[in-house]
């Protein structure tokens, strides 16, 4: 709109917008139908002014905001009994997983009453297409337990790392549970890994939530948004943001590659050993203190102690089924 | 205030000449860093502008200025980016009225200096948010929460949000598109006196 004159707006101009701007934004929300005719109307419509893109912008946001309203929806037939018995299939599940450590690297499915359970062995990497569309990628020593039927989408994550790229639907929002936790997705990519005690949920696209479900714990929930890594533990939850490269650099697992940016040798070698048999072990503080960058395949440790030695004059010993990194 | 060089003048889309940064970039920039500020520019145009039924207009044309500039490139300060556009509209508007500003319109500069300052922590904002909403929500129109209700916490369709209240699907429509345009006013902080939206 080469005649578009921002300063001779007439009055209430800006609330026609407004209006059809809400118009639009809750035909394609609440309504069935919307088509791709709808799509390039309103992309045309958008393109005809800023004025018109600013006051679209302004109301879709906060309709985004307002999808995490959908984590008060009453959350139909989870009574504690069901979960216990879950608990217990978990408990097989585990045993499982165990077992196929020792054969193959591959992914393991075990039918339950309630869904599926999936699991990785150590240094095992496998993608799960659920029938809904979503993917979850499961990272090394994994288990994860996914109920997905018309009504709900369940998923548990029982140990290890999963990366979710989810389908969104208003009506069944994918709900992960996590060590006393639930993450609840808005349309999402996001990464998380449970250890003993600790959630870490790292968000690639979209918008999520995660709040606690221990009846014990005291109440606590984060509503995180891209690039924020929410570490939570049993009485808190943290919320910090991380730049693009590093949230890039903790998901390069998912291309079998672990990237370190300045990281401390200890954590280095802790990581190496979630995905591999033959542990590395540090032998000293001041040597665990060196800071390194690096870029390791996850199965790299022969690859990675040769480097340690040739580049920086440490000695690897091996000790039983340990490997000794000493100066 | 070098670095801006916002002029009040330079208004043409530049979507026609070949825009430097991708509209999903401004998109994704002026909800993250603009939309926060939306209380303090509301408050600086209450301020310093005396006819309330221009203040919506103003708005949007602060904002439709801020994303024009930043198709060009992304402004590095954006609270002193948005308050100066705000300035400049508010003196081009005098001017073009042949009005003669008697006080000076308040000092961006100190305003700017103040507010560069991190906001109000995340975290918390993060952990309110949900709060927040519901908050919203009470504050609608009756049927207009209800709508948004049905909606939101209840995840029904337009349709079945029409044949639970018992009302046509029109009507739904309007409950939907002013209960999204209130909710957008108190989300964004501005204070909503009822009545305010037709």
């Amino acid at each position: 709109m080469s005649g578009h004159a921002p300063e001779n707006l007439q009055a209430r101009e800006a609330t026609q917008i407004e209006e059809r701007a809400a118009e639009w934004l809750q035909k394609r929300r609440y309504w069935k139908g919307w088509s791709d005719t709808d799509q390039a109307k309103l992309d045309a419509w958008l393109a005809q002014s800023m004025t018109h893109s600013v006051a679209f912008w302004r109301l879709e946001s906060v309709l985004e905001r307002a999808e995490r309203l959908s984590v008060l929806r009453p959350q139909h037939a989870e009574p504690a009994r069901t979960r216990r018995s879950w608990w217990a299939s978990w408990k097989l599940a585990t045993v499982f997983a165990i077992v196929a450590a020792c054969s193959a690297s591959m992914s393991l499915l075990i039918p339950s009453p309630h869904g599926q359970t999936y699991a990785t062995s150590l240094g095992g990497r496998t993608t799960i297409k659920l029938t809904d569309g979503s993917q979850i990628e499961l990272n090394t020593s994994t288990v994860v337990h996914a109920d997905i039927t018309a009504q709900h989408r369940l998923v548990s994550i029982g140990s290890g790392e999963a990366y979710f790229d989810i389908v969104h639907d208003a009506k069944r929002p994918f709900i992960v549970e996590v060590a006393g936790h639930r993450i609840t997705d808005l349309s999402t990519k996001f990464v998380v890994r449970a250890e003993k005690a600790r959630v870490e949920l790292t968000l690639v696209e979209g918008r999520a939530s995660i709040m606690s479900t221990d009846a014990n714990a005291q109440a606590h929930a984060a509503i995180l948004t891209p690039g924020e890594v929410a570490i939570a533990t049993a009485d808190a939850i943290s919320v910090e943001q991380k730049s693009p490269l590093a949230v890039r650099e903790d998901l390069s697992w998912r291309r079998g590659l672990l990237v370190f940016d300045n990281a401390k040798l200890s954590d280095v070698v802790a990581e190496l050993n979630r995905y591999n048999s033959e542990k590395l072990v540090v032998a000293s503080g001041d040597v665990g203190r060196l800071t390194i960058d690096a870029s390791v395949p996850t199965d790299g440790v022969q690859a990675f102690t040769r480097v340690v030695h040739d580049v920086f004059g440490l000695h690897v010993a091996s000790r039983g089924n340990e490997m000794v990194i000493s100066r | 205030m070098a670095e801006i060089s916002e002029t009040g003048r330079e208004i043409a889309d530049p979507r026609q000449h070949g825009a430097a940064v991708n509209t999903r970039t401004v998109a994704m920039w002026f909800i993250r860093e603009v939309l926060p500020l939306e209380p303090i520019l509301m408050q600086y145009l209450h301020h310093n502008w005396r006819n309330r039924s221009d203040i919506v207009d103003l708005r949007q044309e602060v904002y439709a200025r801020v994303c024009l500039s930043a198709q060009k490139q992304i402004p590095d300060h954006p609270r002193r980016f948005v308050l100066t556009t705000a300035r400049n509209l508010l003196i081009n508007k005098l001017r073009d009225a042949h009005v003669v500003p008697i006080e000076i319109i308040a000092d961006v500069d100190a305003l700017g200096m103040a507010m560069e300052e991190p906001g109000p922590d995340q975290i918390a904002i993060a952990r309110d948010e949900l709060r927040r909403l519901q908050a919203a929500l009470d504050q609608l129109p009756a049927r207009c929460r209800e709508a948004m209700t049905l909606a939101h916490i209840e995840g029904l369709a337009g349709h079945e949000i029409a044949a639970r209240m018992g009302i046509s699907p029109s009507m739904v429509s309007a409950h939907l598109n002013k209960g999204l345009r209130i909710l957008a006013d108190i989300m964004h902080g501005e204070v909503f006196t009822a009545g305010e939206k037709s």
